[in-house]
């Protein structure tokens, strides 16, 4: 193969491939994890899922991250703010040092936004920072970022976990990080195995010696693997074992509401769901309480508007129910728009994932009940993405997670100015929300924001770029011998790996 | 020996056809590798970078060009590398694939133990109390798909009585005991199945070969029950039940998809799902390519070993 | 002849019972009802209901319908064009047994299972595709079995007689040698079938079978899986389900094995 793509993609091939236990012995100080996917690679700044985020968490850190009340808290800046030309100012620690002993400098940081934002990069932040006129160091613990526009979200940007810094001189093949644990082996589809970094910056952690990552895809077995024993902690308890985990005496389950919700999605492209009546009969025709039973087991919670997060400042009980179960209203809709008799349609969903099989099911049955008698398409999830991304399709039940608990971070699951993807409704017009999602994002004043993000309820009440279904909660089991390990709130739920770094044994 | 030259001739051109039609069919199916890596957990990638990393993996370049990549570097003994992380295919292989073999050779063992003296007996005692149960289980063994035992025996043996640990390995090396344990589980849960196919072939081949007429001159000449029964009876009834064992020996090689997903054992067929599933088109090729070579050498060999045994064709 | 009665009286009844699922009297088997999921048996759910609230004996019955027709069906298409191919490459043998066994062997390469994944994932999965692939797995061994049989055949009297009195090939075929193949096939059919019901399930499990909501005893085992701690029983039933046709549909291909092969009646008079 060519050389750019080894060079590329080399990183994991030239960290140590060790042939590493696929089921962990348990030693003193290792934590044994059962992680519901592989990582498929660990490249620092591509987005390869959250079971590699995990993992990604630990080996590097970024200026910024999330606390456990998943307040924005500084990592590797000390401080941050806006200067009065309205550049973003990151300060930083001057203690902090690689794996390799370097110390990490504002140089690092430049070298890799340069990474990230580069002409041929992949990242998964890429074109955020392509955004930023231009990257200053005045001094070597100071970052300046100027923005084109004014920007209340950045600081943000940098607690993804597809952000962390990595020291400028690395070989492209294998970054070298600053977080809390290094990378000492992997076999391939198995198993990942950390130790604890000696010279991390924060004194005192990790508290663990280290962390063996076993991936057990089959959540069946997963569960098994925790009651039996096998493994101190997995993530993504199945939610029809949660009971189960909670009534054994030697575990505990760190169970989290609104980490994720379910969602239908449309086809803008052509009738009827160009039609945005159509699809506001859509959103009043399923109860959405079925889903959270037979998808969900219970755990979860009806959504029935914009997926805000109940306890958030921009929630409003109101508009939280703007598209409450009402299957009168939505056969009312539906004769509005011309379907009195209803039509025939297909839904996209997965066989794969049990929860948008289960999903999709139930709208079927609720859709068919105003007469839109859908049929269920359920190919594999790559077909799925493919399927999705090029538009072939009427309308399709997906699960998502937003990239943070602010209202910015729906951006990417309701804005649909932005390109096509399976995770967004395709070809759709809904030019007041994307409208409500700029102004939210140049915004800094708090309260301003608040009505901002009201706006944006209102007007996607009515355009409907998604149909909210049903929030999903997402758990952590661990045996209770397990200690310091918090599931953050919300979205960042699936950001919760780096609370490893405190977690301990008793 | 021309026979078996023309044998491996046809043999490699089989697999030449069978990897080519594969290639092309990965390359059909929806899904594009690199818009999927991206996509993991659910995200929603730039389609900019999604162009971007397609280019880097030579994704763009003619299916023809492609394919001329891969036979050239088949002719040079590589399968090329992973689109996901750059892994070699071949270390993938070399590494999984005699775990896979481990299974499907622990499991067979077990079959034969336990289908060849009970089919032996049943066939000798037919019509007895021990020949119906016998019978009745095995048909109801062959009726349970191989991932409902699976699950049952995690539920019950680990999650239930913590008795056995709940899947995965630890290569033999290390921990022995430990090793075999994890590798009792997956491989008693195959050997049902085969077991039920092994006791019925086992037992009609006795029963034919037992009405026989050189079993019953040996009877007529005087010579113990047991050196009938073992000597004559047994040898000669192997030779078809090898041949149908030969034949599932094959079609476990891709069938132990499920067992090793229900069980966390690390073979070759979790790779080959996950990379179907990403669409990462030398793992799924490369893989391909090496289990029907292997599915044709044990056949090769069962068709040798079949001569050796069977004293019919064996003399013409 | 007697000892055909009792299997085929079983799959006879099995099958009549999936022919017959929609004027039992059953309730819908796709209707869904969230607030009573997973509940116990009752009067008017003999068997309970599944994770949506639905019948389960309902569904178990409905599901025979698509589990066994995907069954038949693919047995009956791989049986077909199996024998055909078997007959003409035996019959002919040179270059067309060349073609006949050489594309059933690169069948043989794959594993069944990457065979389903490419099938399906081209072609999108239903009862449809899942036919297609079973029908494809299953043509080798038909093929294969047809081939032997008939080249066993071909050089005996009864052939070369019909061949002297100047019958055409494909009367010779079809009236003659086939009629004479048939009793391996027969058991290769049944046995088929029995695959067939099986691999329905795993590849559903897999999600590369039926789709939802139409019933079949892949999906419910595939769900009921889900739900193993909460309901066990619902494992239980596709389950037994399976087991009861796969026993029968057992005992009728050994009782045509006997049938078919007058040298084994006497020595095989197998039971198992």
């Amino acid at each position: 193969m060519n050389a750019t793509r080894r060079a590329f993609l080399g990183a994991t091939a030239a960290l140590p491939f060790l042939h590493v236990p696929a089921r962990a012995q348990a030693r003193p100080g290792y934590l044994r994890y059962g992680l519901s996917a592989f990582p498929p690679n660990l490249l620092p700044w591509e987005s390869t899922g959250a079971s590699a985020g995990t993992v990604k968490t630990l080996i590097g850190r970024s200026l910024v991250g999330y606390d456990k009340t998943g307040t924005l808290a500084g990592e590797i800046a000390s401080s941050w703010g806006l200067d009065p030309d309205g550049a973003w100012v990151f300060k930083l620690r001057q203690d902090v040092v690689f794996h390799n002993g370097e110390k990490l400098t504002a140089e690092d940081v430049r070298w890799t936004i340069d990474q990230i934002a580069g002409e041929r990069s992949t990242a998964y932040m890429r074109s955020q920072f392509q955004t930023l006129a231009r990257v200053e160091t005045p001094d070597p613990y100071t970052v300046r970022l100027v923005t084109k526009e004014r920007l209340a979200t950045l600081p943000s940007w940098f607690a993804n976990y597809n952000m962390s810094i990595a020291w400028h001189k690395s070989d492209p093949k294998a970054p070298v990080g600053c977080g809390p644990f290094r990378l000492v082996g992997q076999e391939r589809g198995t198993s990942v195995i950390l130790e604890a970094s000696p010279n991390y910056f924060k004194p005192g952690l990790p508290k663990l010696k280290g962390i063996t990552f076993i991936a057990y895809p089959d959540e069946n077995l997963r569960n098994a693997a925790l009651r039996s024993g096998d493994l101190d902690m997995i993530e993504y308890v199945p939610w029809q074992a949660m009971a189960a985990v909670e009534a054994d005496p030697r575990l505990r389950l760190d169970e989290v509401q609104g980490a994720a919700f379910m969602d239908v999605l449309f086809n803008g492209t052509r009738p009827p769901f160009n039609d945005a009546r159509v699809r506001r009969a859509v959103a009043h025709a399923v109860k959405r309480e079925d889903i959270v039973q037979a998808a969900f087991f219970g755990r979860g919670r009806p959504l029935e508007g914009v997926p805000i997060i109940p306890g958030t400042p921009y929630y409003d009980e109101q508009l939280a129910h703007g598209w409450n179960y009402d299957p009168a209203r939505a056969r009312a809709l539906l004769a509005d728009a011309g379907y009195a008799r209803g039509f025939s349609t297909k839904i996209l969903a997965t066989a794969q994932f049990g929860m948008h099989k289960d999903t999709a099911e139930i709208v079927q049955q609720y859709l068919a009940a105003i007469g839109i008698q859908g049929e269920l398409m359920l190919p594999d999830w790559s077909t799925r993405v493919s399927l999705g991304t090029r538009g072939q399709y009427d309308i399709a039940i997906h699960g998502v997670a937003a990239d943070n608990n602010d209202p910015d971070g729906l951006t990417v699951v309701m804005d649909t100015s932005l390109a096509p993807t399976h995770g967004r409704s395709f070809g759709l017009k809904t030019p007041r929300t994307t409208e409500a999602f700029a102004r939210g994002r140049a915004e800094f004043d708090q309260s301003r924001r608040i009505e901002i993000y009201k706006d944006l309820q209102r007007a996607a009440l009515e355009e409907v770029p998604l149909v909210g279904l049903a929030w999903r909660s997402q758990g952590f089991g661990m045996d209770r011998g397990v200690t310091g390990f918090t599931n953050m709130p919300g979205a960042l739920s699936t950001s919760s790996g780096s609370q490893l770094e405190v977690t301990a044994f008793g | 020996m021309s026979f078996l030259v023309r044998r491996i001739l046809a043999s490699l051109l089989l697999v030449w056809i069978v990897a080519s039609i594969v290639f092309l069919a990965i390359h059909l199916v929806p899904g594009d590798p690199a818009e999927l890596l991206l996509s993991a957990g659910g995200a929603a990638p730039d389609p900019v970078t999604v162009a971007e990393l397609r280019d880097r993996l030579g994704l763009n370049l003619p299916l023809r060009t492609q394919y001329g990549h891969f036979l050239g570097g088949l002719l040079h003994g590589d399968l090329g590398t992973s689109l996901v992380d750059d892994y070699p295919v071949l270390d993938e292989i070399a590494l999984r694939l005699p775990r896979t073999l481990e299974l499907i050779v622990a499991a067979t063992i077990i079959a034969l133990a336990v289908a060849l003296p009970t089919g032996t007996w049943a066939a000798l005692h037919k019509g007895s109390a021990f020949d119906r149960i016998a019978a009745a289980t095995a048909g109801l063994v062959l009726a349970v798909p191989v991932f409902v035992v699976g699950t049952l025996m995690v539920l019950a043996l680990a999650q239930t009585l913590h008795l056995m640990p709940a899947g995965g390995y630890v290569p033999l090396a290390k921990a022995p005991g430990q090793h075999l344990l994890l590798l009792a589980m997956p491989a008693i849960a195959i050997a049902g199945g085969l077991s039920a196919v092994l006791f019925r072939m086992t037992r009609a081949a006795v029963l034919d070969v037992a009405g026989r007429d050189f079993v019953r001159t040996a009877w007529a000449k005087g010579l113990s029950p047991a050196r009938v029964q073992i000597r004559h009876v047994l040898r000669n009834a192997l030779s078809p039940v090898l041949t149908v064992l030969g034949l599932h020996m094959g079609a476990l090689l891709g069938g132990t998809v499920l067992v090793e997903y229900v069980f966390n054992w690390p073979g070759l067929s979790t790779p080959l799902l996950a990379a179907v599933d990403a669409r990462d088109y030398p793992m799924v090729v490369g893989i391909v390519l090496v289990t029907s070579t292997l599915f044709l050498v044990i056949n090769l060999v069962m068709d040798l070993l079949y001569a050796v045994l069977d004293p019919r064709i064996g003399v013409s | 002849m007697k000892r055909l009665a009792v299997p085929a009286g079983l799959v006879g009844v099995i099958v009549l019972l999936a022919i017959a699922a929609p004027w039992l009297g059953l309730p819908d088997p796709v209707r869904q009802d969230v607030g009573h999921r997973l509940a116990h048996p009752d009067a008017g759910n003999l068997l309970g209901r599944d994770e949506f609230g639905r019948d389960v004996l309902s569904r178990l019955i409905w599901g025979a319908r698509t589990s066994l027709a995907v069954a038949f069906s693919s047995a009956a298409i791989a049986g077909f064009l199996g024998t055909f191919l078997g007959l003409l490459g035996g019959w002919f043998r040179g270059a067309g047994a060349l073609l006949a066994l050489g594309s059933a062997d690169i069948i043989l390469c794959f594993p069944p299972v990457l065979l389903a994944l490419l099938v399906v994932t081209l072609l999108g999965p239903g009862a449809l595709t899942l036919v297609l692939v079973l029908s494809v797995l299953f043509l080798p061994g038909f093929a294969r079995v047809t081939y032997a049989e008939v080249l066993a055949v071909r050089g005996l009297d009864y052939v070369e007689a019909a061949q002297a009195m100047g019958a055409t090939t494909a009367r010779i075929l079809f009236r003659t040698v086939l009629p004479n193949v048939a009793g391996p096939i027969l058991v290769q059919l049944s046995l088929a079938v029995a695959a067939a019901v099986v691999l329905e399930s795993g590849l559903t499990f897999l999600g590369l079978g039926v789709v939802p909501p139409s019933p079949s005893w892949g999906l419910m085992i595939r769900g009921a899986r889900t739900t193993m701690e909460q309901a066990p029983l619902l494992l239980l039933w596709p389950c037994a389900a399976l087991t009861a046709t796969i026993l029968s549909i057992n005992l009728l291909c050994d009782a045509l094995r006997d049938a078919a092969d007058p040298r084994k009646t006497v020595t095989l008079s197998s039971r198992s």
